[in-house]
């Protein structure tokens, strides 16, 4: 037993770093303004991050989880989650919807045509995905979703209303759940389209969360999608949504973690040591940095059993859960340290650690309730990890 | 990295967890822990242990030793077994580590066999409370009534104290040593206890075990007892948890099992998820030990997590276990007393915590600076 880092990890995460370093001192791309412009919506690929991601798919890196045969580099889990961290934790975009999602669930589930069509445009930069599950009706109930794909000649109308679709509006594409079977089939009457963002049709309108972050809502009407373009059997949709879903599930910590040791920057310029209000919070600040910790060994755990054949389930969703309780938990105990200053809001001059907290704050509900609501989680857990009976 | 078990580790916790199962049971718990007063163990039991090779895996000094030493403390936690082996695990680490001469070669050899039942007194991190003064080239110990958990079954003591340069000392005692007195205490637990003092006695010659040389680097040793601790507080949540999942799985009321709503679904989920992370932290320290890592940070993250998950599971343990689990006929209240004294051994949140901050937040002070 070793929890450490394989000696060959190690060497991965070096060559990542002295990329990256290689590419600040190049200049090719300017790295700070890329980070800027990411702190603004980490959660929409603006300009100059979709140059930088495009980038990313030139060196090869986009791909490191693609086998070989399809021109990948064929590395595993742990690689990725590396990359991920490294990247989050520069602030730097991830193609994260990419690496984290779509390209293992078309490696693992994929028919062999669409892993051909999609993966070198997924390991190129040239694809971008949102997803398409929830609706106006369908929040953690999924499997009430309305949308309609009725049959047509060579492919499909798609009739419906998504909403939450983050990202939608620089998306090629669309992860597309829509209902093909009877309208009462639940999760065994839903088929999976790769849906082109371009097709008439589209309606993209946005929506600003309380971060002043975008996500939209999207109008489908009479949408044409192509045959080809359906990914897996009609009516098997069900199984790519939920591994598509635990694959986003397995939470990466430095987004959480950058936003801390902002605050810790912050802490020490601000708080005299040797005072008994330091000694007190510096134990408060413990007790967060033993649950990122706790995240970090989750994340990695996930990572490790995807890269030796094991299905992460209940871990899945205990990593999720803690995860978002955990970053939300350490804005507000950000809050509660900076006193006054600690409500300058983001973008203001002199905002404490950058308004990194008050933005966290602001922010990190959404982890609580995306992919998949923290109450349906422990469900999961209850039922996969205690063998409890099932209650839905 | 590799975080499975090899496969004669899962043998071994498979043959604990099969031992504890014929011999810890309810019957025999009770009938130790004599209408909730403790004094004693198993010593049928411990002979088994011996022979089992259990006691000297603390004999030796490789650190390999770690993981094995991991399981058998989470075993001991689950079962909620009373029994001194933590304690006198500790004691022959730190002597199988650090002690030194022929005195060490003979106690260690008969703590392997249980023979010899060695109590630490002192050996605990950040605890420097033991002073070693000194008389011209002699060294003198005291102290006044420590709280020394199965103290009233120790053979022998092993006390750490400090010198007034700072730099420790190990020191043996018989438990009939003139100047020990031992005052037996009713802990809350089902384990035995005494206050120990010791009046002033000059320790030199064979009373001493360890010298400040010898004792370099006792600070991961320290760790890994703690870590131990840790572990023995993950297996009792983990039997918390295994008793009360049990539990709501065949208790029924209006009309169907307790287990099937929502709110104690979502209970023990959110204790699963502690328990879960607390493991990973015990385990990812003790790997490290095992590696001959250091573990001080690891263990003291690990320690408080481990004693949050075991309380929290305790209490929620017994929540759901309604009234049958309030009784002294309960398995469930064994583990919910020893949650409740696991404070006692886990150390204080302010050492925990400092040492976390001390390990996890200083260094990462000028990390993100813009
Ligand atoms: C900023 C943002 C970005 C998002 N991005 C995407 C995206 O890109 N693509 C996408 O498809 N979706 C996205 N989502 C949607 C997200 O996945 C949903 O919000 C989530 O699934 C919950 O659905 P809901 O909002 O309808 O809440 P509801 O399902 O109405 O839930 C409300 C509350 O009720 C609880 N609840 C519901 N059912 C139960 C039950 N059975 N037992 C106990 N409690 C229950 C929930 O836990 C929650 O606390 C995003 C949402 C936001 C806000």
């Amino acid at each position: 037993m070793d929890f450490a880092l394989s000696k060959e990890h190690q060497a991965f995460r070096e060559e990542l770093l002295a990329y990256l370093d290689g590419l600040r001192q190049s200049r090719v791309i300017d790295l700070d303004a890329v980070s800027e412009e990411y702190d603004q919506d980490p959660k929409a690929l603006q300009t100059k991050g979709l140059a930088f991601v495009r980038q990313l798919g030139k060196d090869g890196w986009l791909g490191i989880g693609v086998p070989k045969k399809y021109g990948g580099r064929g590395l595993g889990f742990v690689e990725q989650w590396l990359f991920l961290e490294e990247l989050k934790y520069q602030s730097l975009p991830t193609g994260q919807l990419l690496i984290q999602s779509i390209i293992p669930a078309l490696v693992f589930l994929a028919s062999d045509e669409i892993r051909k069509r999609f993966l070198p445009l997924c390991m190129s930069g040239d694809v971008m995905f949102a997803i398409g599950y929830s609706e106006p009706n369908a929040g953690s109930d999924l499997a009430a979703l309305t949308t309609r794909a009725t049959k047509t000649d060579g492919g499909y109308r798609i009739n419906g209303t998504k909403i939450w679709t983050t990202n939608a509006q620089n998306a090629t594409h669309l992860w597309l759940a829509a209902r093909t079977g009877a309208p009462d089939s639940r999760h065994k009457g839903i088929s999976l389209f790769i849906m082109p963002t371009d097709q008439s049709g589209v309606t993209i309108q946005p929506i600003i969360t309380q971060a002043d972050e975008q996500t939209n809502q999207v109008f489908l009407d009479d949408v044409f999608v192509d045959e080809d373009l359906r990914v897996g059997d009609e009516n098997e949709g069900w199984k790519f949504i939920m591994a598509q879903l635990n694959f986003e599930r397995l939470f990466c910590i430095s987004e959480m973690l950058r936003e801390f040791h902002s605050l810790l920057h912050w802490w020490k310029s601000h708080k005299p040591a040797d005072t008994s209000a330091y000694e007190f919070e510096r134990r408060e600040l413990a007790k967060v940095a033993a649950d990122i910790e706790v995240c970090r060994l989750m994340a990695k755990r996930a990572a490790w059993m995807m890269d030796t054949g094991r299905v992460p389930e209940a871990e899945a969703s205990i990593s999720k859960v803690f995860y978002s309780t955990t970053h939300l938990r350490a804005s507000i105990e950000g809050l509660k340290l900076m006193g006054p200053p600690g409500q300058v809001r983001f973008g203001e001059r002199d905002a404490p650690a950058y308004g990194r907290i008050e933005r966290g704050y602001r922010a990190t509900p959404v982890y609580n309730f995306g992919a998949g609501a923290n109450e349906i989680q422990r469900d999961i857990i209850a039922n996969r990890g205690l063998d409890l009976p099932r209650i839905r | 990295m590799d975080l499975q078990f090899s496969e004669t580790d899962t043998l071994l916790r498979s043959s604990a967890q099969k031992l504890f199962e014929e011999r810890v049971t309810l019957g025999a718990k009770l009938e130790l822990d004599h209408d909730g007063h403790a004094s004693t163990f198993d010593q049928e039991l411990w002979r088994e242990f011996g022979e089992l090779g259990w006691l000297s895996a603390a004999c030796a000094p490789d650190p390999e030793a770690a993981v094995v030493l991991g399981i058998l403390a989470e075993e001991v936690g689950r079962s909620g077994c009373a029994t001194p082996f933590l304690r006198a695990a500790t004691a022959a680490l730190t002597l199988a580590r650090h002690g030194e001469g022929a005195v060490t070669k003979r106690l260690l050899e008969q703590a392997a066999l249980g023979t010899q039942i060695l109590i630490p007194v002192g050996i605990e991190p950040g605890q420097k409370t033991i002073l070693a003064e000194q008389d011209g080239k002699d060294f003198y110990v005291a102290f006044d009534r420590r709280l020394v958990e199965w103290a009233p079954s120790a053979t022998g003591f092993i006390v750490m104290a400090w010198r007034p340069d700072g730099r420790p000392l190990l020191v043996h005692f018989d438990h009939d040593a003139p100047g020990l007195e031992i005052e037996p205490v009713e802990t809350f637990d089902n384990a035995a206890a005494a206050w120990v003092s010791l009046q002033r006695i000059a320790v030199s010659g064979d009373a001493v075990v360890g010298s400040p040389e010898s004792l370099e680097n006792i600070d991961e040793t320290i760790a890994l007892t703690q870590l131990l601790s840790a572990a023995e507080a993950v297996g009792g949540a983990e039997g918390a948890l295994d008793l009360v999942v049990n539990h709501v799985r065949e208790r029924e009321q209006f009309g169907r099992k307790i287990g099937a709503f929502q709110s104690i679904q979502h209970g023990l989920a959110d204790v699963k998820i502690l328990v879960d992370g607390a493991s990973l932290a015990v385990w990812s320290a003790l790997s490290d030990a095992s590696l001959d890592r250091s573990c001080v940070g690891s263990a003291a993250l690990a320690t408080w997590l481990a004693q949050r998950a075991f309380q929290e599971t305790a209490v929620k343990g017994a929540l759901y276990h309604g009234g049958m689990g309030h009784t002294r006929d309960s398995h469930m209240q064994f583990l919910y007393r020893r949650a409740g004294t696991s404070h006692a051994r886990l150390g204080t949140q302010w050492d925990l915590l400092g040492t976390i901050s001390d390990f996890y937040i200083a260094p990462n002070l000028d990390r993100v600076t813009d």
